[in-house]
């Protein structure tokens, strides 16, 4: 388990495999939860068999949300200038926004399931700030398998050949 | 910059006032005001508000040149609403584009072939342009009958993008730009047959496409109309259809005829009729006294084409679309939330999906 100094950002995904496994009240327990304000306002439910189940997240006082402005944004799109931040939803570009924005003033990590995230921070030597829902939770959960630590490495090493061969060029 | 590029979209692109944003997305109207006078900057959250009512992603407000998407867009019957057209055109535009990202996302084939068939003069007369659709017809490969093939060769030969949408009262749009390609827009609402021929008529706009500010707008559209009819009804695939059904004791086709020939050709009724009209050269007043008859029968073939229609399960998104966002999704090139986006889908809906569940092995086809 990580530290619990460290602040996780939970992207929309993670957030509804918490709830759809009934891990989220043990997560937000156990770590510094933060989320970013279009994913607070935007994720409103999950499906089970067709059916939707709620997800309120406007109370979330163990869960801190934080948002970017349009310079934060800026800075972030010039850091990454190779990259195409019309890859990602808004509420992801706004915590990673957050996440370079912040990263050296605190110890700060982003979880989420998605390929193209871990790729970036694989690109840019940077896997120290990402981690899986695998990771964060009791070893009895099952997950499905984008949520793992093994699929975060995998798509890390992607990201990290990917920059190798982006320097031949 | 940003404020800039806020009122350019709100007073120049779709003609809102403050308030009319201030009721669409809940942000003040001395806040908007702020915003576009560079007094106060929008949060991540409000640009992304914005960006969903203006159809365009947020990166749209940083980009430093004003990018053309399909600067120019060419509409069937256009809108007289200057909001609603606005609304349409931009709902448009940012499905081109996102087409578009897939395919290099993905690094799939891009349009290349298709621009090659644009003519380089534009027709002087009709039957020049009945020349240009034997033409097409033949090199597009569209066989014999060429309304069962024109979609999917359109679409997966060369990768013209054909999106079903509500449009409202308007049949089709087209546009076409370097940098997203050839694309195209049918009503959702029409029939098969309908959207078929307007398919067509849009594809004769795309191969004129340099000429779109230089002829007459309705000596486009008439030609439009001749070069699908061409190009959808072959003269000898009509002459051996109506063989086919011609009574020889009576030399008359019924009414069920005539219905069966034009599900051959995939065209409605009384697109056929005219092509009959032209090919045996029959009276004017008589082809319309005949679908003057054809149109009394309209609520039972409507009841027959919607029914088609809704067995059809009528996608919004090619196929194409769908198959590349996926692909992305799979190889990392976007993220899950992003792809339930461009697929206008629920994010629960792409996680039930499991779509990692098989890895990414490979299949390696030798040929021998």
């Amino acid at each position: 388990m990580i530290p619990k100094l460290t602040l996780v950002l939970c992207d929309t995904c993670v957030i509804i495999k918490a709830f759809r496994t009934n891990s989220w009240k043990l997560l937000i327990k156990e770590h510094n939860i933060v989320i970013s304000e279009i994913i607070k306002k935007e994720t409103k439910y999950y499906k089970v068999s067709g059916k939707e189940q709620k997800i309120d997240l406007s109370n979330c006082d163990n869960a801190r949300c934080i948002s970017q402005t349009s310079s934060d944004l800026s800075a972030f799109r010039v850091a990454f200038n190779y990259f195409n931040i019309d890859k990602l939803d808004d509420g992801e570009t706004e915590l990673l926004s957050y996440l370079y924005n912040n990263k050296d003033t605190q110890n700060i990590q982003i979880c989420s399931e998605d390929a193209v995230v871990f790729k970036i921070l694989g690109r840019r030597l940077e896997s120290n700030l990402c981690v899986s829902l695998e990771e964060l939770l009791p070893k009895n959960k099952k997950l499905l398998r984008q949520f793992t630590k093994k699929f975060k490495i995998k798509e890390l090493q992607k990201g990290l050949m990917e920059s190798k061969e982006l320097q031949k060029i | 910059m940003i404020s800039k590029k806020l009122k350019i979209f709100r007073e120049s692109v779709f003609k809102y006032t403050l308030k009319d944003v201030e009721q669409k997305t809940g942000i003040g109207q001395s806040s908007l005001s702020d915003f576009e006078n560079d007094k106060r900057e929008p949060s991540i959250h409000q640009l992304s508000v914005l960006a969903k009512l203006y159809n365009v992603p947020v990166s749209r407000f940083f980009q430093d040149t004003d990018e053309l998407v399909c600067d120019l867009v060419l509409w069937r019957e256009e809108p007289s609403d200057t909001t609603l057209k606005a609304e349409l055109e931009t709902k448009f535009k940012k499905l081109c584009k996102q087409y578009r990202n897939l395919e290099i996302w993905t690094k799939s084939p891009l349009e290349k072939d298709f621009v090659s068939f644009f003519l380089k003069s534009f027709p002087n007369d009709e039957e020049n342009v009945r020349f240009q659709a034997r033409n097409i017809r033949h090199k597009l490969g569209l066989g014999k009958y060429p309304g069962k093939s024109l979609f999917r060769i359109l679409e997966e030969k060369y990768f013209v993008k054909i999106f079903n949408l509500d449009l409202r009262s308007s049949s089709a749009v087209c546009c076409h730009s370097n940098e997203v390609g050839s694309a195209i827009a049918l009503n959702v609402t029409n029939s098969m047959y309908r959207r078929n021929f307007d398919l067509a008529h849009e594809l004769f706009h795309l191969l004129t496409w340099s000429f779109v500010n230089k002829q007459q707008k309705d000596v486009m559209e008439e030609y439009a109309d001749v070069f699908a009819s061409e190009l959808l009804m072959p003269k000898d695939s009509i002459m051996e259809s109506v063989d086919d059904f011609l009574r020889k004791d009576s030399k008359k086709l019924s009414f069920n005829d005539i219905v069966s020939i034009s599900r051959r050709f995939v065209v409605s009724i009384e697109a056929l009729m005219w092509r009959i009209r032209k090919v045996y050269n029959v009276d004017f007043e008589h082809t319309k006294e005949i679908i003057g008859k054809i149109k009394k029968y309209a609520c039972e073939i409507k009841v027959k084409q919607n029914t088609e229609q809704n067995m059809g399960g009528l996608n919004k998104f090619p196929e194409r679309y769908v198959n590349l966002a996926f692909e992305a999704l799979k190889i990392g090139e976007i993220s899950t939330k992003q792809c339930a986006n461009y697929l206008e889908r629920n994010i629960s809906d792409l996680l039930e999906m499991n779509l990692w569940s098989g890895g990414d092995s490979k299949i390696d086809i030798s040929f021998v």
